[in-house]
């Protein structure tokens, strides 16, 4: 049960991108097609994996001094090597993804992981972490993207990621009517702000339930 | 000319914060006080501009001749690291004030991705080195205006009577929002 | 001191380690990435020379172009046919990407609009339309070329690129 509560807050309650506030930079940026967000939840999976697998094994063996740029080396290999592959074996997503695949290396997501948790626990509970904090993220960018693609083109359309001609589905539900905004930066901001305001409006009607019970 | 169309195009049209997202952590994080943001934006200028400079010429002079253009990624990091840890030495003798009330956020600027953004489009976009200094201005005094203008703006919502929901990181967002269309408005000036 | 040397080992052998990994997935991976680059342009270029023509990439320098990022010269029976340039200029949301091919004949050969998702949604793709397509395809090489009126940023960003790689073309290949 407690292995499974290590995977698990990484998606709700400590979901790295609504609660934590990390890595909003990449989240920010390439959230305009399911596609990316799907590819880019899929690169950042693969480096927190391998980041927090290595660096739980090696975790004894790093000297506390210079832990830090041991960590950023270790990362910006994994990063460097996800992105040479995405280059050979996914060149659409590569081009659309842009300069974020490098920028993961400085995703806070990553080294926060490592240096949090990582390096203080074992292989298994580091590799569950990476892969509830993975997904969380993955998920995270999924609601944006989603409500990104839909507004600002009007409709929805998933392709492959490893075939960027094979087209997994295709909506158009009212193209007409799109609101090229929020395919721009401007419609990131709002779309975040408005999803964290409702989070927020689901704590706080929780809590003043909480309070109203107490008082009863 | 061009050169000066380059410095307004990235200090305003194509300001990475709004347009490119580097940089989100310490917009939401350091500007709560104007004052903090203007330290910070000092710090990133001096960070950037040196790391732009540097990792072009090892870049080109170093890791082009020998072939191992794909140990970019770990230099560039490596150089950033350093100049930050140079920052960081230099603030704590200097002037402990600053260094004081920038806490957790001078060692942050390793992460912040503006750094090594900007490294990176140097080299992707093909600049020259004179291109890429001005870069390595430009995208810093773009992220000092947006950070500064952005603290003056919370300190203002602060008192403001916000919906209870919005209060905090929401609001902030949304305000971004706004800058960002603010200067999507002016993207035909360049 | 002895810290400061186990230390300063330590880095070096993570260092040296991350080097060789990186150095390995480059050896395997940097063939794959060459061989798609020349597929992905060919995949474009046989749409404009259509009749069995070879191409290969010139190794030119274009450092004086600010909007041309690659030429490829189409040859017929070993000798060259035509020039295809590939052109990204700064459009109205971002970079424009096109391909436009010079004909040995003195004329527009084609163009092809490889990328402008950077552009507003049913006014800067204008260009992607058959109308602007046609009024350069066929043109003599150095006629101007009108802008698109309301897509005027996306469309001149198609004809900075066609205006530089007529320049370099005239001095390089005329």
């Amino acid at each position: 049960m407690k292995k499974f509560d290590v995977f698990k807050k990484g998606l709700f309650v400590e979901n790295p991108i609504f609660v934590l506030l990390l890595g909003l930079c990449s989240s920010l940026a390439i959230t305009t097609s399911l596609t990316n967000a799907i590819g880019m939840g899929m690169a950042v999976i693969c480096v927190l994996l391998m980041s927090n697998f290595i660096i739980s094994l090696l975790r004894k063996i790093i000297p506390n001094e210079i832990r830090i740029p041991v960590f950023i080396v270790i990362i910006a290999t994994l990063v460097k090597c996800v992105q040479m592959l995405m280059n050979a074996y996914t060149p659409a997503l590569y081009e659309s993804l842009g300069v974020f695949i490098p920028l993961i290396v400085v995703n806070c997501i990553i080294l926060g992981r490592a240096e949090s948790f990582a390096s203080k626990n074992g292989v298994v509970d580091s590799i569950l972490d990476a892969l509830g904090m993975g997904l969380g993220y993955t998920f995270a960018v999924l609601i944006i993207s989603f409500f990104r693609e839909l507004i600002g083109t009007g409709g929805l359309s998933l392709y492959n990621p490893f075939d960027a001609s094979q087209i997994i589905f295709q909506f158009s539900f009212f193209s007409d009517y799109a609101i090229s905004l929020f395919t721009q930066p401007a419609g990131a901001f709002i779309t975040l702000g408005t999803i964290l305001a409702f989070i927020q409006f689901l704590k706080v009607r929780k809590a003043n339930k909480a309070k109203k019970a107490e008082v009863k | 000319m061009e050169l000066v169309s380059l410095f307004i195009g990235l200090t305003f049209v194509n300001n990475v914060v709004l347009s490119k997202f580097y940089a989100i952590c310490p917009l939401l994080g350091v500007s709560k006080k104007p004052k903090n943001a203007l330290n910070m934006g000092y710090a990133v200028t001096f960070v950037i501009f040196l790391a732009s400079i540097i990792t072009y010429l090892l870049y080109y002079h170093v890791l082009t001749p020998l072939g191992i253009t794909y140990l970019d990624l770990i230099t560039f990091i490596l150089v950033i690291a350093s100049l930050v840890q140079f920052v960081e030495m230099f603030l704590k003798k200097t002037s402990p004030e600053i260094y004081k009330s920038m806490g957790v956020y001078l060692p942050l600027i390793t992460t912040n991705c503006a750094v090594l953004g900007v490294a990176l489009d140097n080299i992707s976009a093909g600049y020259t080195l004179i291109e890429a200094m001005v870069a390595g201005l430009a995208v810093p005094i773009g992220f000092t205006l947006v950070i500064y203008v952005f603290a003056t703006i919370r300190e203002r919502l602060e008192i403001a009577n916000v919906p209870e929901s919005f209060k905090g990181t929401p609001i902030a967002l949304i305000t971004a929002g706004i800058m960002a269309c603010a200067i999507a408005g002016i993207a035909g000036l360049v | 001191m002895k810290k400061i040397l186990k230390l300063t080992v330590f880095l070096a052998i993570v260092a040296g380690l991350a080097g060789g990994a990186l150095s390995f997935v480059n050896g395997m991976t940097d063939p794959i990435i060459q061989e798609q680059k020349i597929a992905s342009v060919k995949e474009n270029l046989v749409k404009i020379y259509t009749s069995g023509e070879e191409f290969k990439a010139l190794d030119v320098s274009l450092s004086d172009y600010d909007a041309l990022s690659a030429v490829y010269e189409a040859d017929k029976g070993g000798s060259p046919v035509g020039y295809i340039y590939e052109t990204a200029a700064q459009g109205y949301g971002g970079e424009v990407k096109t391909l436009i091919a010079l004909d040995k004949d003195g004329t527009y050969k084609g163009l092809q609009i490889l990328d402008c998702t950077t552009e507003t949604k049913g006014i800067g793709d204008q260009i992607t339309g058959e109308s602007f397509i046609n009024s350069v395809v066929g043109k003599n090489i150095g006629d101007s070329i009108d802008t698109i009126s309301g897509a005027t940023y996306s469309s001149n960003a198609v004809i900075e690129g066609i205006e530089q790689a007529t320049q370099h073309y005239n001095e390089n290949f005329k």
